[in-house]
């Protein structure tokens, strides 16, 4: 039985370039509402026993993981499997390394890939040039602050939506890239896994198989009806006349909550997209089901900003690369 | 406390995206080491220089930008930034990434300071490493003092 999860994937401590200590950022993470968090400091795991220890007491899953912060740009390992000493990745075995941790079971997130880089973030930019796009499990399409109206979420939406059209199976995911305590957070967003329990190893799997969207606080349920069978976000359906459901539902713990909108829905394929109008109370629409993909953008504002509230993973069908 | 090493090396903008390696050697009877590592300069002030790394930035992401109408503030000064990573004689123990220019580490068997593993302090060769992220100063300096507990 799978149910949605809120999860954060990308977080930081004082054990790299954080303010939190690790039970500090455990703490905040459980005030803040979400389910689990990964661990992810910059070249180091020397803060993940301290916080999968203290996060089992308060009752909060916190998976282990490491950004690679090359200087070419940045990965995000999660699953604790990879043993890789971060110094010896070069733009020459990228490919190889990435292989590598998919061969012990971590998951591979390219991690906010069009930010500035050097000299304004360090490395911040993703230089590698990667060739087995199969390896990469997920791009964090959005990041950090104002991730719905950032030139670098519009950038990576597009180099996302280019690889879907070559037929890779690639989940988007928000990257908080998380800090500071936030008490009182800008405008960021949460993303939301689709898991068998609430578990590390069902968090890589959810990540894997494109069970994933992210939103600005809106917990959505997407449905797609083809020949009589219903489908969500992360399975594979066939193609044919279908419908799709939206059903929208606020988040009570995502700080901006009060302040988002919905006012339309972006349905996506390969080559095609339709604009349909929506609110908060979702919709269903006709859809004529074919191509690689389909999936969903809701757009809308937050706190008067107008931007994107919500990318889907996508709904895979027949013919996309596994 | 006994000073076991002491080095400083200028390293300039030949040295961006490298990994200097720094030996030095841990004598028997130690059982704890405190690692001081620093750079100066940290800030390039030169606006000429700021812009044209700025200009070549906003290209690398394929990105366009009027540096007259972008606020200076938002991106002066520059900063020069280095990680750093400790290896014991068994192998890799952690990496230390922070923007800050003077740190202070410290490993033992009981405890290290934030982003390394706790590590007995074996006699042999130990390394620190300077992964030089960014440098846009013409030059800078990078340090490193090494302490001995017994």
């Amino acid at each position: 039985m799978i149910a949605w999860h809120c999860i954060e994937l990308h977080c930081h401590t004082n054990e790299s370039d954080g303010d939190m200590t690790p039970t500090r950022l455990v703490d905040r993470a459980s005030e803040r509402g979400y389910e689990a968090i990964a661990l992810t400091d910059h070249n180091t795991i020397s803060g993940v026993e301290q916080a999968v220890e203290y996060g089992a007491s308060r009752g909060l899953v916190v998976v282990k993981g490491i950004e690679w912060t090359t200087f070419w740009g940045h990965i995000v390992v999660t699953g604790g499997g990879s043993k890789l000493d971060w110094r010896t990745i070069t733009p020459n075995n990228i490919d190889d390394c990435i292989a590598y941790a998919q061969e012990v079971g971590d998951m591979v997130t390219l991690a906010h890939p069009h930010r500035l880089g050097w000299p304004l973030c360090s490395c911040c930019h993703n230089d590698f040039d990667i060739e087995r796009w199969q390896n990469i499990d997920a791009i964090e399409v959005w990041s950090h602050f104002n991730p719905h109206r950032d030139k670098a979420s519009e950038q990576a939406i597009a180099q996302w939506q280019d690889l879907l059209c070559q037929g890779y199976r690639i989940s988007a995911l928000y990257g908080y890239d998380w800090h500071e305590p936030d008490l009182t957070p800008p405008i960021y967003a949460h993303t939301y896994l689709g898991c068998r329990e609430v578990a590390t190893r069902s968090i890589v799997e959810a990540v894997k198989e494109g069970r994933t969207y992210v939103s600005t606080g809106l917990r959505l349920s997407v449905t797609l009806t083809v020949l009589g069978k219903t489908y969500t976000v992360g399975d594979t359906a066939e193609q044919g006349k279908g419908k799709l459901q939206l059903s929208i539902t606020p988040d009570g713990n995502y700080y901006h909550i009060d302040g988002v909108e919905v006012r339309g829905n972006k349905i996506i394929g390969d080559d095609w997209c339709v604009v349909e109008p929506c609110d908060m109370s979702g919709g269903e629409w006709d859809v004529d089901v074919k191509g690689k993909f389909l999936r969903v953008e809701l757009v809308g504002s937050v706190n008067g900003q107008e931007g994107l509230v919500a990318v889907t993973s996508p709904i895979w069908l027949d013919g996309a690369i596994a | 406390m006994k000073k076991l090493f002491e080095k400083t090396i200028k390293i300039t903008e030949q040295d961006a995206k490298s990994h200097i390696c720094i030996d030095f050697f841990v004598p028997d009877g130690y059982q704890k080491l405190v690692i001081d590592t620093s750079y100066s300069p940290k800030y390039e002030y030169d606006m000429a220089r700021c812009k044209a790394f700025v200009q070549k930035c906003y290209i690398n992401a394929d990105r366009e930008v009027d540096l007259d109408l972008l606020p200076t503030s938002s991106y002066l000064p520059l900063a020069n930034h280095v990680s750093w990573s400790i290896d014991c004689p068994d192998g890799y123990i952690g990496t230390k990434h922070l923007s800050k220019p003077f740190q202070k580490h410290t490993i033992s068997a009981e405890g290290a300071s934030e982003g390394f593993l706790p590590t007995p302090i074996r006699s042999g060769k130990w390394s620190v490493t300077a992964s030089i992220n960014s440098i846009v100063t013409p030059w800078a300096e990078i340090t490193i003092k090494v302490e001995g507990y017994r």
